[in-house]
């Protein structure tokens, strides 16, 4: 049993986690990269912590009507008298949670139909990518607003809704990795030791397209957070929750350009630039430590 | 007559060629390529039997056919006097791990993914077959050392990058003999290994022959490793078996034109010989399995070519105690 535990431990404590690391060790040296993790960090703080920086309720009236930054209301108010700032930092909040969990969603539905299809082939194969490309062609936008229409504005369906047009991508990414690691011999070498193809998809393929999944997801999460504020713009977001979809939509509609306030417009539209950017940085960054063909030093 | 571990009667596995759908409709066939034509051998207990040939010969294939990872389209391989394609799934399961592979490359073969540890006791956790972790550490332990990967604690918690092509190919060796398997395909072992490693790898199945009684099939084109390791050998061209027999025998006194171009062409590093020796070269690539030559598939190249070669089959010979061979100088008309 000493035996056991001892290398328990090394595992534990050892190398677990030598890969990761290795890979930070590289992606400290991209400036870009580190800009946009450092600016996602300080989104996802502000999230967390909304209710403690706002200084006002986003909810209440607190000043009169579309009044110009002054010193109680940083960015002035907004066409019901609530301040920008706070409103701002609590759109935080729905903009992120909306695009990580659309972006999970997609990912576990791109990456179980790639890699079923990619393994098991013919058919099956077949049948999933005729599904898939009939996805892919259907126009994003249109297909989302008449999807929200029909399912109603709630922040679930928002969620499902940008999945839905989200995960095809993923999944022909996925797919093309099965397809190639389907054919290396450690497969044919589990087979031989009494796998079943669940333990070879498990332990054997999705283990090792883990990283790539892992990579689109970040893409992926850009696409989803844009996709939300363009819903909310439109008028189909959730009307109970403020994102910065749905200011830009009052602001809109209460013609804030034209107003006395117009930071109503600016300030949720420069939240939503800058964290798009921030993971387009990230993912550029990642693409070049893992894509082969940009890689400029070997990882292993 | 003990019954041989394994048994291989007409064995014949083609692989439709695809065209594309418009080919298939304009010409409504389907292309073969035939990587395997109609081979018999019998392997018998601790034999280690040498299947050598050309590349593209088909003589991977008959090694996973042999351990059931491809489906023949016609006869027959019986292990232990079961025909491996017939018998229930279930039985199938409990003997499968008793069949196992070595492959050539052992950057391949391994899961980048997957720690020492976990590469070689995965058959026995797949098959369960052991009764407690403690008994699982030990038998992994075991058998690495057995491989010579020491100290084995040092190894199993590496992955396969940090390890050489050596040692690689030592730990697919402990994957492949951890379940105590009666019969191992080696796929060309040690052609991607330094030539300096390569007697080490082979003194280790040799080993491994003495101590468990392990039955191989060897699969190469590397004539001179095979006869170091075999005892009978099988030449193979174009999916049929040329010329079989005791591997001594066979090299010294080759009797197909084939196995002589083989044999002459075996680099000795001695100069005065190379002058003197006479060597038979080859002309052109082997045909392509998907149309065959007609007759003796090797009438096209072969430098004694007769009329017959090119009309008729020749049939299997039996030129001296169990030395065949398929060719028409000896048959007697």
């Amino acid at each position: 049993m000493t035996k056991e535990i001892r290398l328990r431990q090394k595992r534990k404590y050892g190398e677990r986690f030598r890969e990761i690391k290795e890979f930070l060790r590289v992606y400290r040296k991209n400036r870009l990269g580190m800009l946009g993790l450092s600016l996602i960090i300080i989104y996802v703080i502000i999230a967390l912590l909304a209710p403690y920086i706002t200084p006002y309720d986003p909810f209440e009236r607190v000043a009169d009507p579309f009044l110009p930054p002054n010193p109680e209301h940083i960015f002035g108010t907004d066409e019901l008298g609530r301040d920008i700032f706070s409103l701002t930092i609590y759109g935080t909040r729905i903009s992120l949670f909306v695009g990580i969990l659309a972006t999970l969603l997609s990912a576990f539905i791109g990456s179980a139909v790639g890699i079923v299809s990619g393994y098991f082939g013919g058919l099956v194969d077949d049948l999933l990518m005729r599904i898939t490309d009939l996805f892919l062609i259907i126009p994003g936008i249109p297909f989302l607003i008449v999807l929200s229409v029909i399912l109603g504005s709630n922040i679930w369906n928002i969620i499902t809704v940008i999945a839905i047009i989200s995960w095809p991508s993923t999944a022909r990414l996925v797919r093309s990795e099965t397809l190639s690691l389907k054919t290396r011999t450690f497969i044919e070498a589990a087979k031989l030791a009494g796998a079943t193809d669940t333990y070879i998809l498990f332990r054997h393929i999705l283990v090792n397209v883990l990283p790539l999944i892992s990579a689109s997801i970040i893409l992926t999460i850009t696409r989803a957070i844009i996709l939300e504020a363009g819903l909310s713009f439109l008028g189909l977001g959730d009307p109970t929750k403020i994102s910065w979809g749905t200011m830009l939509y009052f602001a809109d509609r209460y013609g804030a350009m034209f107003s006395t306030n117009p930071y109503y417009i600016i300030i949720p539209g420069i939240a939503l630039s800058i964290l798009g950017l921030a993971f387009v940085f990230v993912s550029y960054a990642i693409d070049e430590i893992v894509n082969p063909r940009l890689k400029t030093r070997r990882l292993r | 007559m003990e019954t041989p571990v394994l048994e291989v009667n007409n064995l014949k596995k083609y692989f439709a060629v695809s065209k594309g759908l418009l080919y298939s409709i304009l010409f409504k066939r389907v292309d073969y390529v035939k990587a395997v034509d109609g081979i018999s051998f019998d392997i018998k207990e601790k034999e280690i039997f040498v299947l050598a040939g050309e590349t593209g010969c088909g003589k991977t294939t008959t090694g996973k056919v042999v351990l059931g990872l491809y489906k023949p389209t016609d006869g027959q391989v019986k292990y232990k006097g079961f025909d491996i394609f017939r018998i229930r799934r279930r039985q199938w399961r409990r003997i499968r791990h008793k069949l196992q592979m070595i492959y050539q490359d052992p950057y391949e073969s391994l899961n980048p993914r997957q720690r020492v540890f976990d590469i070689i006791s995965e058959p026995l956790r797949l098959n369960k077959l052991y009764k407690s972790k403690d008994e699982l550490y030990d038998r992994v332990m075991k058998v690495m050392e057995d491989v010579k990967l020491v100290p084995p604690e040092d190894f199993m918690i590496r992955y396969p990058h940090e390890l050489s092509g050596g040692q690689r190919q030592r730990v697919a060796i402990a994957r492949a003999i951890v379940t105590n398997p009666d019969f191992i395909v080696a796929d060309e072992p040690v052609s991607m290994l330094d030539a300096s490693l390569r007697a080490s790898i082979l003194n280790l199945l040799l080993e491994f022959r003495e101590k468990l009684g392990v039955t191989y099939l060897y699969i190469t084109h590397d004539l001179a490793t095979a006869r170091y390791v075999g005892d009978r050998m099988a030449i193979m061209y174009l999916g049929q078996i040329v010329e079989m027999g005791n591997i001594d025998d066979l090299i010294e006194n080759p009797q197909h034109p084939y196995t002589q171009a083989l044999i002459s062409s075996i680099p000795v590093p001695d100069p005065e010989y190379t002058r003197r020796k006479r060597r038979i070269r080859l002309e052109g690539e082997p045909p392509t399995p998907i149309n065959p030559p007609s007759g003796c598939r090797f009438h096209p190249r072969c430098p004694y070519r007769m009329d017959i070669c090119e009309k008729e089959e020749p049939t299997y010979v039996d030129v001296k105690d169990g030395h065949i061979v398929k060719c028409w100088l000896h048959i007697k008309r």
